[in-house]
């Protein structure tokens, strides 16, 4: 038994979780639904053992460190994360329609992770300019915004798909009559995004002070940095315009999209098409 | 109206919209978009470099606009001034109505007050409430805290209120940005930037900084008494640490063993491990030409006469590792005071072909070398700013975001109802100043009891 035969078997578990969630959906059948909030219940323990494990296997080889250094383990938690907020959001409204959305995510990722031909899953010790507890900080509060974006990006797809079909004379919705109702969805975007963009916060200003502290400065426009706070000043403009200029429903769902495929760019599209200081997160 | 009239109501609306939410939607925006700008084109090189990638017209916008360090060009610097503006100018044009209502005393019952409110309910009890003091504090206290009665001549009211301190969360948000800034603005008008290589043995007493004044003395004098590096047993690097000792006047104060990620910091400036180097001290040289073998010991940028011949050598680079080939040097071959050839020479590959330079053949014996530390120094006076900043913020969104400003109404009040029997009506109304669906959802439910009894 090894983290990475735990994790193989979370990749599936991933994949037929968010199988049987579309099924339930499609069929209109509610216990398949339930049999696919038990599979990702169980992988999403399997997996929190799997990273719990990959870490105990660092130690036995003498280099101990969190499982958060490259790019093949921050895909690990960033599935990690989007599970967990995914059967937070499940928990907290009994609806599994957005499960159909949101654990394609978290299946993604560690498909990304485990069938790349490119991927370094071997545990490496860390380089000494990652030997920081700022590490930990930062990589968990960074990826924890970026699943809660997810989410919220899921739910944001949910709502136009169901709003211009709502409000029909016929109540015959079909398969949408199990999506949460407009309002709530609406509000679950918001509420996600809140989450994302503390969260992001935190991760940006961990950063900053390990950047300081490594670096001599805490700011250097160092791609990555700056894609962050692109991803940021996006979702600050959605929040202003909410709070302030009263926009809901459909402009902020397609604001939220744009600020998640930001964040898709700050995670990958930073390490593959612009060079810079963040170069590990690459290999 | 008159041209005058016009114009200056034109000057108005421009002011207002410089002080309006929408600008500060554009600004955000434009801030994100233009940001993009300097991650895609490489930021730094000289102006000839932007010319020679691109058009010489496009190199021309690219020196107009200073895009080669897009961050610190004069337009970015003004966005970020307009958007500090406009973040003053829109606080403080809504802090003067948040304050109104934070220091307001509770408005009193009336019907009007209810239909104003965003929850409101009517409930009619055959008989009232034993002690209506009681009664309403066992229905929402628990949510509300402590009740306030207010005074009136019909009847009796009560009032509740919580998270008034919430309406001042949006302006810890806005100050800490303002905070943020003050801290790059001061690192940057008295801070510096330097950087340092020093030898192993060497004292340095000033350092290369960004600008225009590239040197700096620094007041003390820093020795690097010792670089070393350590790897893991599969050859990646785990620390590299240079052991620094500081003096003053001939005398030495202190000792620190800098690491990455783990810097020092003397007299308010900080050293940070940023790089290393080696250096050859001396190198042994043997030459063959023909049958003819002779061994020539040099050092760098030192011409040495080969002996027996018009011919000198001078080595004018060293590289650590070239194309993972090992240590190179770059060699200048001369015959009488003339350049004939130059080349770089591997001194880990002996057999490689071009480890030539005119008709001899160059092999490396042996190279000392000595270890070079690269070292960021930095003196950043605003860092704490962003430090507070940052925590501000944070606190800032936490009571934006997770808290709002509540109020509840109660009025107890007698009624006949249209039997003309005596009645108790009692009115609550509510309201909260941000996530009013939810506020409404937990009023429906407080109040559901109310109906059962």
């Amino acid at each position: 038994m090894n983290s990475s035969l735990l994790l193989s078997w979370v990749t599936f578990g991933y994949f037929f979780s968010a199988l049987f969630y579309l099924i339930s959906l499609v069929l209109k059948k509610q216990g398949i639904g339930q049999v696919a909030g038990w599979i990702i219940r169980i992988f999403f323990l399997t997996q929190t053992g799997a990273i719990i494990l990959r870490w105990v296997e660092s130690y036995q080889m003498e280099i101990g460190h969190a499982p958060l250094s490259n790019l093949y383990e921050s895909l690990i938690f960033f599935s990690w994360t989007i599970a967990l907020i995914y059967i937070w959001i499940e928990w907290k409204t009994k609806s599994r329609a957005i499960g159909v959305f949101a654990t394609p995510f978290a299946f993604l990722a560690m498909a990304y992770a485990s069938f790349s031909p490119n991927m370094n899953t071997r545990i490496q010790p860390l380089l000494p300019a990652l030997q920081s507890n700022w590490l930990i900080a930062h990589v968990i509060t960074c990826f924890l915004g970026y699943a809660a974006f997810a989410v919220s990006c899921s739910l944001s797809i949910m709502y136009l798909i169901k709003k211009p079909r709502t409000g029909k004379k016929k109540d015959n919705q079909g398969l949408l009559s199990f999506f949460p109702g407009i309002p709530v969805l609406d509000e679950l975007v918001y509420q996600t995004i809140i989450i994302g963009f503390l969260l992001l916060t935190v991760g940006i200003a961990t950063g900053a002070i390990w950047a300081h502290s490594a670096w001599g400065t805490y700011w250097s426009w160092d791609p990555k940095e700056t894609w962050s706070l692109i991803t940021w000043l996006l979702y600050a403009a959605l929040l202003h315009a909410r709070m302030v200029k009263g926009w809901y429903g459909t402009r902020i769902a397609w604001l939220s999209i744009i600020g998640f495929a930001c964040v898709l760019f700050t995670y990958f599209g930073v390490n593959f098409l612009l060079s810079g200081l963040h170069s590990y997160g690459a290999t | 109206m008159s041209k005058a009239q016009t114009s200056i109501s034109l000057l108005s609306e421009i002011l207002d919209f410089f002080a309006s939410v929408k600008m500060a939607l554009v600004l955000l925006i434009t801030l994100a978009i233009t940001s993009i700008l300097g991650t895609i084109l490489p930021q730094g090189e000289p102006l000839a470099f932007y010319r020679q990638l691109y058009t010489p017209w496009s190199g021309k916008l690219i020196g107009f606009l200073q895009l080669y360090d897009m961050y610190h060009s004069w337009w970015f610097q003004w966005l970020l001034l307009l958007l500090t503006v406009n973040l003053i100018v829109c606080s403080l044009k809504r802090f003067s109505s948040t304050w109104k209502v934070v220091t307001a005393s509770p408005r009193s019952v009336s019907e009007h007050l209810f239909e104003t409110l965003p929850f409101n309910q009517k409930f009619s009890l055959k008989e009232p409430p034993m002690d209506s003091r009681v009664w309403v504090q066992s229905l929402l206290g628990r949510h509300f805290g402590k009740l306030t009665p207010l005074s009136l001549n019909q009847g009796t009211a009560f009032y509740f209120e919580k998270g008034r301190f919430s309406r001042f969360g949006v302006y810890l948000v806005h100050s800490s940005v303002l905070v943020i800034f003050m801290g790059a603005i001061i690192g940057s008008l008295y801070g510096f930037k330097g950087f340092l290589e020093i030898k192993e043995g060497e004292s340095r007493d000033q350092i290369f900084i960004k600008g225009p004044h590239a040197l700096k003395k620094l007041g003390f004098s820093v020795r690097l008494d010792r670089f070393t590096m350590a790897f893991y047993p599969n050859g990646m690097p785990r620390e590299y640490r240079s052991d620094l000792s500081f003096r003053e006047n001939g005398q030495e104060k202190e000792r620190a063993h800098l690491r990455v990620n783990d810097p020092f910091t003397y007299k308010g400036v900080t050293f940070y491990q940023s790089s290393w180097d080696q250096f050859p001290t001396s190198i042994k040289l043997s030459l063959k030409k023909g049958g003819q073998e002779s061994e020539v010991g040099i050092k760098m940028e030192e011409r040495v006469a080969v002996p027996g011949t018009p011919f000198s050598l001078l080595a004018v680079r060293y590289v650590n590792n070239m194309a993972n080939l090992g240590p190179a040097l770059g060699m200048i071959l001369f015959k009488d005071q003339e350049e004939v050839d130059q080349g770089w020479v591997l001194a880990d590959h002996p057999e490689f072909h071009g480890n030539r330079l005119g008709e001899f053949q160059l092999k490396v014996k042996d190279i000392k070398t000595q270890y070079i530390s690269g070292l960021q120094v930095n003196q950043d006076p605003g860092v704490w700013f962003i430090w507070i900043g940052s925590s501000l913020m944070l606190i800032g969104f936490v009571v934006a975001f997770y808290f709002s400003h509540q109020q509840v109404w109660i009025w107890i009040r007698g009624k006949k109802d249209s039997s003309g029997a005596d009645q108790t009506e009692i009115l609550i109304g509510g309201t909260a100043h941000k996530n009013r669906g939810a506020f409404v959802r937990k009023m429906e439910q407080l109040t559901k009891k109310v109906r059962v009894t």
